[in-house]
């Protein structure tokens, strides 16, 4: 496999940060029924435990989809930031992933004959942005789904990004309340 | 105990950053990849972002106090403040960007001189808040 310059690839359990390593030996996520750090709306779920039947806030967790398949990912983003973290909370519903830092490199990856059930790509990207990444990708036959995920928000953006063949234009940051569906449809769940 | 008065310091902390709306609930999908394994994924992560919107905020104050503003680089350092700041639930800060990248396309520079002291204040607010959640995260952790 043949990378470009300057390309950074990563694959699912060296790309976090130190220990940040999510995923056991067998690339199964690790849940911890206990989180290290305490949960405000554990607090005050506690706080308003008397409260005369006042709403308490569920906790988020990422146990809200278990995957029955095994599924991976690609993380497309330019910026270390996002796509670390993209990449955990992927890892975190379960998925294994690969990350690169510009669209050059997802190309070249894909046609290596690379194959991922979803991709998450930026707009803007160093050496080849992500609506011509897209299109390349599309052009190779490569028909997973594809979200665009950027911080961009006009309507001429979101055109092109569809045009080119992402199948939801997604402004950042990629919630559950997108993410969940688009796994339960992969994970053949719907 | 020590560790549980900070713990509790820093829940108090988030929740009023919640309130003031400088945090959304992105921040608790992020606090949520916490666990045993990992108890320093989310310190780290936060520390990250920290380090990275000072830079980003210092590169744009610089810009901005140009004589000649280059809009295409003050599009470029917004946009990416904007991306990381709304990945990890700092929604004023990404509001904030918002606007100086719409006044920087409509090049309406009273609108960017109004977009950018402004949110440049709240930015700098805000980066103060994010640093001290990264040194709390730091403290429970040692």
């Amino acid at each position: 496999m043949t990378l470009s310059r300057e390309s950074h690839t990563s694959t699912s359990n060296s790309i976090l940060p130190q220990s940040a390593n999510l995923l056991t030996e067998n690339g199964k996520f690790k849940k911890s029924m206990a989180s290290a750090l305490p949960s405000g709306d554990q607090g005050a779920a506690e706080a308003n435990s008397g409260n005369g039947g006042q709403m308490q806030k569920k906790p988020f967790t990422f146990n809200e989809i278990v995957l029955r398949n095994r599924l991976t990912a690609l993380v497309v983003d330019g910026d270390n930031f996002c796509r670390l973290l993209e990449q955990g909370i992927l890892q975190a519903y379960g998925l294994e992933t690969q990350s690169v830092n510009n669209g050059d490199a997802a190309v070249e990856l894909i046609a290596s004959g690379a194959k991922f059930d979803l991709i998450l790509i930026d707009m803007l990207l160093p050496i080849l942005d992500g609506v011509e990444a897209t299109r390349r990708i599309r052009a190779m036959g490569m028909r997973c789904k594809m979200l665009g995920v950027t911080a961009c928000s006009g309507e001429r953006e979101r055109q092109a990004f569809l045009a080119a063949g992402v199948d939801m234009f997604v402004e950042k940051p990629l919630g559950p309340e997108i993410l969940i569906p688009v796994l339960r449809e992969l994970d053949g769940q719907v | 105990m020590v560790g549980t008065t900070l713990s509790q310091q820093l829940n108090n902390y988030i929740q009023t950053m919640h309130e003031q709306g400088i945090l959304d609930y992105h921040f608790d999908h992020v606090k949520a990849l916490q666990n045993e394994e990992n108890p320093r994924f989310v310190m780290e992560v936060i520390s990250m972002f920290a380090h990275d919107a000072e830079a980003g905020i210092a590169h744009l104050t610089t810009v901005l106090n140009s004589a000649v503003v280059d809009f295409a680089k003050v599009i470029s350092f917004v946009h990416q403040l904007k991306g990381s700041s709304s990945s990890i639930g700092g929604v004023r800060m990404a509001l904030a960007c918002r606007e100086i990248r719409h006044a920087c396309d409509n090049l309406d520079k009273e609108r960017w001189r109004e977009a950018s002291s402004s949110p440049m204040r709240q930015d700098a607010v805000n980066h103060r808040c994010w640093r001290q959640i990264a040194i709390n995260n730091r403290n429970i952790a040692l």
